[in-house]
């Protein structure tokens, strides 16, 4: 069959001096998640696949300049919900250029919003603005590993029901794998304050409980009615982006997890899945 | 077979001082009625020492614990049970310590008991649960209702003002898993099939008072929590005009009105309720939805009734309490069985108990000095005594 591969450039006006350049590379393959060798997609720094794509830190009233190869034989989209639509399809093996402005501070996720895409992976946090206080990412994902292969090579062409995920994951690592990521573990000083960047990027809604503390939802980009909510359960829907702050005011580990209660296992074990540690020390 | 509330059960503090206690323990070898008349198993807790037929009865789900803002709280929990369980103060914020799991706190193992402490520093709704192996523990019934009162008649400072509250615990299991919870794995693969509202479900609900009363001049607080593995939506009738004013222990800053709530697992919601002038609504649909994939895959009303609390329907009624006043504990004779709440002279229900068509006694020691009143589920009257 013959493909149709173009390069897209869009270029978007703006009043902004300073521009942050990233490149990032779509990369799918087979890749080791715990002990399952799965298919997976990401947007990474290299042609080298991880499972977690891309953080992209950017200053707010900066420009974002995208350079995007597109190393998969299959065209990808690059989407930003709000910012750039699925129109912008980069054609397999070609490449991409976008100039990209970003109207207020937030969390927003990108994505290629394709089955094969988005539904195995790729999906990227870019945190824009919140840059007063520390850090810290959670890429939500989920998947079952036959369907996840299906979808990589297109013989599924969508989630089918009933769906049965087996593995849950933050960045790309489920726990205990999840107390190994700097950016998904938590550990900071008493009373110190920290913003968690969330996005779900998997095929099922979420919903993330604290222990041991409350956190305040800055925006989200689905359930905008939540913002400024103070919540120990917090609901990330399927594709949402939120911003939280943490105060930790207290000293501990305490765990964070998912509290629907079967994505706290890897395969049926538990613990296991969407599960990380808040630790909090003097 | 154990024998098994039919409510909701409630142990309150209303003491003036600062120091509640509460007496816990676990056990695993519970049976479950189902709607059907079948049954099935379930692990859970039960309250000791306070209120007849409460004393060393597991109950699903665990007995309603109410504090009010400001007390220090003290929970000794007993694990009799052949399996080690924690208690997990959800929502809470506890200290690392009495956090409730065991990779972090600790196990009660068989034969422990141990205290829990804590400030109940947030009015607001909360749960718990235990924490060991939760996937499963918690299927099998191991949670409860937590609830801080800033008042009996305000849900917090500033806050708004209520007549009376009710208290519902939304939760599901899947028959299979608790028939046989060995079996249950993997743990992934559990999908809910049953669907309850304080551990009821179907015609069970109305038959066991899980019920909101109220008339058009009242508001009426609902404390909404979810230890559901389904998402929950509660749809609410436009004549009861439901305002969502809390959320997981905190004020919301836009408090809203809405015809369908959606509760997460692990999620709590305070609703006020101010029906119209001659409502018609006669309860509340309560949806389950798969987490998966959003189908519906369960129902359960909760029955609104419009009516308030007539005294003068306790006039030739056949309801004998004595003493009266009393300091401890009541007796009734009633001739027919009925489920009756206690309800506080500001209309607030300080207690729910399923009594029997003969002599019933109810231990009124935990309550504060007033008088009271007994309602069935009707909202009818029954009777009035004096607690000294």
């Amino acid at each position: 069959m013959k493909q149709v591969f173009f390069l897209l450039t869009l270029i978007l006006v703006s009043t902004s001096v300073f521009a942050l350049e990233q490149t990032l590379f779509i990369n799918k393959a087979e890749i080791t998640v715990g002990t399952a060798d799965v298919s997976f997609c990401s947007f990474n720094e290299t042609e080298e696949l991880t499972a977690q794509s891309k953080v992209i830190n950017l200053p707010f009233g900066e420009q974002l300049e995208l350079i995007i190869y597109n190393t998969d034989s299959l065209p990808h989209t690059f989407t930003i919900d709000g910012i750039i639509d699925t129109d912008n399809v980069i054609g397999g093996g070609l490449s991409g250029v976008f100039t990209l402005d970003f109207p207020s501070e937030g969390t927003y996720r990108y994505y290629s919003d394709v089955s094969y895409g988005k539904s195995i992976g790729a999906n990227g946090i870019i945190l824009v603005g919140f840059d007063q206080a520390p850090n810290y990412y959670w890429n939500l994902f989920d998947l079952n590993k036959d369907l996840t292969d299906e979808l990589a090579n297109t013989s599924v062409s969508a989630i089918v029901s009933p769906y049965q995920p087996e593995l849950f994951l933050i960045n790309g690592a489920h726990f205990p794998n999840t107390l190994d990521d700097p950016s998904a573990m938590i550990e900071m000083s008493l009373n110190d304050e920290v913003i968690i960047s969330v996005i779900n990027g998997g095929n099922m809604d979420h919903v993330l409980h604290f222990h041991g503390f409350h956190v305040q939802i800055l925006e989200a980009s689905v359930q905008s009615i939540r913002t400024n909510w103070i919540k120990d359960s917090v609901v990330m829907k399927k594709g949402e982006a939120l911003t939280l702050k943490l105060i930790g005011n207290q000293i501990g580990v305490y765990p964070v997890h998912d509290h629907n209660l079967i994505a706290v296992t890897n395969t049926g074990f538990y613990p296991g899945g969407m599960l990380t540690q808040i630790i909090v020390s003097e | 077979m154990k024998k098994l509330l039919f409510t909701l059960a409630i142990a309150v503090s209303f003491s003036s001082t600062a120091q509640v206690e509460f007496d816990l323990f676990s056990e695993m070898d519970g049976t479950l009625q189902l709607e059907d008349g079948s049954t099935t198993n379930f692990w859970g807790y039960g309250y000791q020492g306070q209120g007849q037929g409460a004393v060393g009865e597991m109950m699903l789900p665990a007995p309603l614990l109410l504090v009010n803002q400001g007390d220090v709280v003290n929970i000794n929990f007993y694990n009799p049970s052949p399996e080690s369980h924690t208690i997990h103060w959800h929502g809470l914020d506890v200290d690392q310590a009495n956090d409730g799991v065991p990779s972090t706190s600790f196990y009660v193992v068989t034969g422990e008991e141990v205290t829990y402490s804590f400030n109940a520093t947030h009015p607001g709704t909360f749960l718990y649960h235990c924490h060991v192996t939760t996937t499963i523990h918690l299927t099998m019934g191991m949670y409860g209702m937590f609830v801080v009162e800033y008042s009996d008649d305000q849900l917090f400072e500033d806050g708004p003002f209520f007549d009376n509250e009710f208290f519902f615990l939304t939760s599901d299991l899947e028959i299979e898993s608790n028939d046989d919870p060995v079996g249950a794995f993997p743990f992934h693969e559990i999908y809910p099939d049953y669907f309850m509202v304080n551990g009821k479900s179907g015609g069970q609900i109305e038959e066991a008072n899980i019920t909101a009363i109220g008339t058009s001049d009242e508001n009426i607080a609902l404390r909404l929590g979810s230890m559901a593995y389904s998402k929950v939506t509660y749809q609410f009738p436009e004549d009861l005009h439901a305002v969502v004013h809390m959320s997981d222990g905190r004020p919301i800053p836009n408090a809203y009105e809405t015809t369908a709530l959606e509760i997460y697992p692990g999620e709590r919601f305070t609703v006020i309720l101010s029906p119209e002038d001659n409502f018609t609504s006669d309860g509340i649909l309560v949806e389950y939805h798969d987490m998966l994939d959003d189908e519906l895959v369960g129902t359960n009303i909760i029955p609104f009734y419009a009516v308030g609390i007539d005294e003068e329907e306790a006039k030739g009624l056949n309801t004998v309490i004595y003493p009266n006043p009393t300091s401890d504990q009541i007796s009734l004779k009633l001739t027919e069985s009925a489920s009756v709440r206690i309800v506080n002279m500001n209309g607030k229900v300080v207690g729910q108990h399923q009594l029997t068509a003969a002599d019933n006694r109810i231990s009124v020691s935990n309550l504060a000095i007033g008088e009271y009143m007994i309602i069935n589920s009707k909202g009818e009257l029954l009777g009035q005594f004096i607690k000294q």
